[in-house]
């Protein structure tokens, strides 16, 4: 038994020094999961407090079959849909991404127009519409596919991938002013080009 | 002159994308909170925490050099020095509160009303108590107030620091711990018992300012790797 499956066995008997360990090694990505889908802090705040809960509460269900930041991952993301559910989040969120109507038209220079620029791309996320910005965080940023993305809010895939469409579109706009950074080497992660 | 882009390009969005899957941010949470709440739970068992403290110690990095027969006995000398300081002073508290036969008695016969206590009224070393509730709620106030205390004094401690002893801390430590699994052990065989519930919360109050204490001793650049 490696140490780190130890940890969790002890973790499961409600050992406190195994459970902290767990959440101390695991809460700088988790909260950030959680932080990043609600959008408020003193919201996340209170969700991550029910995330760990349950992460904990499912322990004994965990085989050991992926890393555990992967799985607790999943029932960080699960868990934080609902939680936005119960304050009627999501409820827009929902009404957003089916009927594309319901957003206003888009206007390739309405936000430039207005002066509108964000300075990192967690800014510019907050300024999408709900559902534009949880479709565009489950898929390109937590790694969700559309069909699991439309199983998680109850949309349809093409509601999903027109949302994301949608999403990077105006994320582009607003972060545009980057783009001299970019093409200066500043972020090149990649060596991409722009 | 070239006109600034009006937008970001879908690579270097990929990019900023890729920066974001990698955030990291503080703990929104506090163990501390958090922990309560899996007490209350049922997912931590406090008899598995204090089991295994008897096992392992208290580790820091780097560990304080110094070791063998000296060291071992002076930790335990330690150890049960703090035992019974802790002890000591609970006999103190206890005649001071006039705990005695009649006490007991006198407690056993409030706590045994099953009427639910209303109409009752009992009075106990000067203090009345007209119902259970009413006891509770003192009880509660004063165990706020002692870990309130107990909080304030451990991160007001101005006394001179034993920075290069965290060994101390350590060894209360494991005392309270110690004497945490007793009275929870205890307190399973009389669970009303507020006596040897005021002794666990006590010692749950004393555990938690003593780590905070051993986390101001430990030498800069040391980190707790376990607790």
């Amino acid at each position: 038994m490696t140490t780190h499956q130890t940890i969790v066995q002890r973790a499961v008997e409600g050992d406190e020094r195994a459970l902290r360990q767990l959440w101390m090694e695991n809460a700088p990505h988790i909260d950030a999961v959680v932080l990043r889908l609600c959008g408020d802090r003193d919201l996340a705040a209170d969700v991550a407090q029910e995330v760990w809960i349950q992460i904990f509460r499912a322990l004994p269900s965990y085989r050991g079959d992926s890393q555990f930041g992967t799985w607790a991952h999943r029932i960080a993301v699960n868990r934080t849909l609902n939680a936005l559910r119960k304050v009627r989040r999501i409820a827009k969120v929902e009404i957003d991404v089916e009927d594309d109507t319901a957003t206003a038209p888009e206007n390739p220079e309405s936000d430039t127009e207005r002066g509108i620029v964000a300075e990192s791309i967690d800014q510019a996320v907050r300024q999408l519409s709900p559902g534009a910005r949880t479709v565009f965080l489950l898929h390109d940023v937590e790694g969700y596919t559309h069909e699991e993305i439309a199983r998680e809010l109850g949309i349809t895939t093409g509601g999903s991938k027109s949302q994301l469409f949608k999403a990077r579109a105006k994320l582009r706009r607003l972060l545009a002013h980057l783009a001299e950074g970019f093409s200066a080497g500043v972020g090149q992660e990649h060596g991409t080009p722009i | 002159m070239a006109l600034p882009s009006k937008e970001l390009s879908e690579q270097a969005l990929d990019a900023l994308i890729t920066r974001e899957q990698t955030r990291v941010v503080a703990p929104l949470t506090e163990w501390r909170s958090l922990s309560m709440s899996l007490r209350q739970e049922g997912l931590i068992h406090d008899a598995s925490t204090a089991r295994q403290s008897a096992q392992r110690e208290y580790v820091a990095e780097p560990v304080v050099p110094g070791s063998g027969w000296f060291r071992t006995t002076a930790r335990w000398t330690m150890r049960l020095a703090a035992s019974a300081a802790l002890v000591g002073v609970g006999i103190v508290a206890g005649r001071g509160m006039t705990f005695g036969q009649d006490f007991i008695t006198q407690m056993q016969l409030a706590i045994s009303d099953s009427t639910g206590s209303h109409g009752t009224s009992v009075r106990i070393g000067g203090k009345e108590f007209s119902s259970k509730a009413d006891a509770r709620r003192t009880l509660l106030r004063a165990q706020t107030d002692y870990q309130r205390a107990a909080a304030f004094l451990a991160a007001t401690d101005t006394g001179p620091r034993i920075t290069a002893e965290p060994d101390l801390y350590r060894d209360r430590l494991a005392g309270l711990d110690e004497m945490t699994a007793a009275s929870l052990a205890a307190i399973k065989d009389a669970p009303r018992d507020p006596l040897l519930n005021q002794y666990y919360l006590s010692a749950s109050a004393a555990r938690e300012a003593t780590l905070q204490q051993l986390g101001n001793a430990l030498p800069v650049g040391s980190t707790m790797t376990s607790f």
